[in-house]
């Protein structure tokens, strides 16, 4: 008699692929009377999964806030280097990021028309969150900053990741440079590919989206490991220690966590907010395409999920 | 490790009789032509604390917390695979111990975190392992949240053909609610069926 025994599989498409493989099966083996009882006439094993995490019925919005503080400064009234609203709809595990270039020129409320990184200088995250929600049209549910180490010390913390850059370039901590497609990168690497700008063309447009690259390279390795037992318990740790987290609990973060763990990478889509450069009296800014921004919020507000290009 | 079994919500062979919640071993079935009816024995639910993140637990915590998680699980597996009157319709509490949100949400879910799917079909289900592992997240010396690694296995005669060894293991996601109780808030959860060896059903 023959003997098929297939194992569990993790990824759904390979699961997707089994079914109708194990709907056969199990139709032959139905029509195959047993040999007596409890013998079966093919040893299938018939695997199912399911997941979900309950956070919210809607799309929660993250803005991830990297700070340009230097040691000795606070890390919530320094400007905002890396300004990410990130949503992610728990039901579908679809997620969104929405990149905006620190030197946009926009109005910060009650201070007049400035770079919007300096919204954090004026009013901490706060008043970022409110410039953030006033220039897309989607006002952020949570605010996350971390500062330069603290970022370097969560991508330690998990184990390093891998991003794919569209460009090479070098620098002093990452030796032999950066190189087109996958590259391993530390915290500290982590961080220079999150925040270099002058190496590229597309300066501030490019750093964004080398930071949405890095926020995969952090799903992505999230993903491989959240099984590891205590990972996603040590990794809420690490943001619990390394980031401000302005009126949210521990258990929260928690929570959060782990409903971010369950984002499918394959679903991640990301935009960085176009626009042009130019000057404001002696300062370099970009004057941001507000209207592509409010398009793109408003295809992904209810889903976090984007049909079509930015 | 302190390893704590917990003789909760014992459950036995379920079907044939007439009481609503789950029995103990059950009589075998001696109607001509009938399958021999499987008979349960009690399976206590085993819950260890694994890693312990961001504080320690003394000893009174570790107990309480395993205690209160164990009943936990163990409610939910009486409630969704073991317990009640197979052939079984009816699945509306099974996910009582799960948030609102989690159990609004699991629509289609309910087929795998639960017997839903195959309740009417099924004559007994007898249990054999019921194991909890605790990696628990402890800032401030206060839990926040834990995830339960769960493992259970039973056997089901179904009402036609032959018997099933099924495993339901992975994580069930667990933090406080305002009340202070526990509560599953989320799961990612494989269900394995295969053909139940004659070993397997002693």
């Amino acid at each position: 008699m023959s003997r098929l025994t297939q194992h569990p599989v993790r990824a759904a498409s390979r699961l997707r692929r089994f079914v109708p493989l194990a709907v056969v099966l199990a139709t032959t083996a139905v029509l195959v009377p047993p040999a007596s009882f409890s013998e079966a006439p093919a040893a299938l094993v018939k695997v199912e999964s399911v997941h979900r995490v309950d956070v919210s019925d809607r799309v929660v919005w993250v803005l991830l806030l990297g700070s340009d503080a230097r040691e000795g400064q606070s890390v919530t009234h320094s400007r905002a280097d890396a300004i990410q609203l990130v949503g992610f709809n728990t039901r579908t595990g679809a997620a969104t990021a929405i990149g905006i270039p620190r030197d946009s020129y926009v109005n910060i409320p009650g201070h007049g028309r400035n770079k919007i990184n300096a919204s954090m200088y004026f009013g901490g995250p706060e008043l970022m969150a409110r410039s953030v929600g006033d220039m897309v049209g989607i006002r952020p549910d949570y605010v996350f900053v971390t500062s330069f180490w603290g970022f370097a010390r969560m991508v330690d913390a998990i184990g390093g990741i891998q991003v794919t850059s569209r460009y090479a370039f070098t620098d002093p901590n990452k030796p032999g440079g950066f190189r087109v497609g996958k590259n391993k990168l530390n915290g500290i690497q982590a961080l220079v590919f999150s925040r270099t700008r002058k190496a590229f063309a597309g300066g501030d447009f490019t750093r964004s989206a080398n930071q949405q690259r890095a926020l995969v390279g952090i799903l992505n390795q999230v993903r491989r490991s959240e099984d590891k037992p205590g990972f996603m318990e040590r990794g809420t740790l690490t943001v619990l220690n390394n980031m401000y987290t302005p009126n949210v609990t521990p258990a929260e973060i928690y929570r959060l966590a782990q409903a971010a763990a369950r984002v499918d990478p394959n679903r991640f889509s990301r935009c960085v907010v176009g626009g042009s450069t130019g000057y404001a009296g002696a300062a370099s800014v970009v004057y941001p395409n507000i209207g592509q921004a409010r398009s793109i919020a408003n295809r992904v507000r209810n889903d976090a999920t984007l049909e079509g290009s930015c | 490790v302190a390893a704590v079994a917990l003789a909760l919500a014992v459950t036995g062979c379920t079907g044939g009789g007439s009481s609503d919640g789950p029995r103990g071993d059950a009589l075998p079935d001696r109607s001509v032509g009938a399958q021999p009816r499987l008979t349960a024995k009690p399976v206590p639910t085993e819950v260890t604390v694994g890693k312990v993140i961001g504080g320690k637990l003394s000893r009174t915590q570790r107990r309480r917390l395993e205690t209160q998680v164990a009943r936990l699980v163990s409610r939910y597996f009486d409630a969704a695979y073991l317990g009640g009157e197979y052939p079984r319709r009816d699945f509306s509490g099974a996910l009582a111990g799960f948030s609102s949100g989690a159990a609004r949400g699991a629509g289609k879910d309910r087929t795998l975190l639960t017997n839903a799917g195959i309740g009417t079909t099924t004559r007994v289900v007898v249990p054999r392992t019921k194991q909890v592992r605790l990696d628990v997240l402890v800032p401030r010396h206060r839990v926040v949240g834990l995830t339960a690694r769960v493992r259970l296995v039973f056997v089901r005669q179904p009402t036609d053909g032959a018997d099933e060894r099924v495993t339901v293991a992975g994580r069930l996601l667990v933090n406080r609610k305002a009340s202070g109780s526990w509560q599953i808030f989320g799961y990612d959860l494989k269900r394995t069926a295969v053909p139940a060896s004659k070993g397997a059903n002693r």
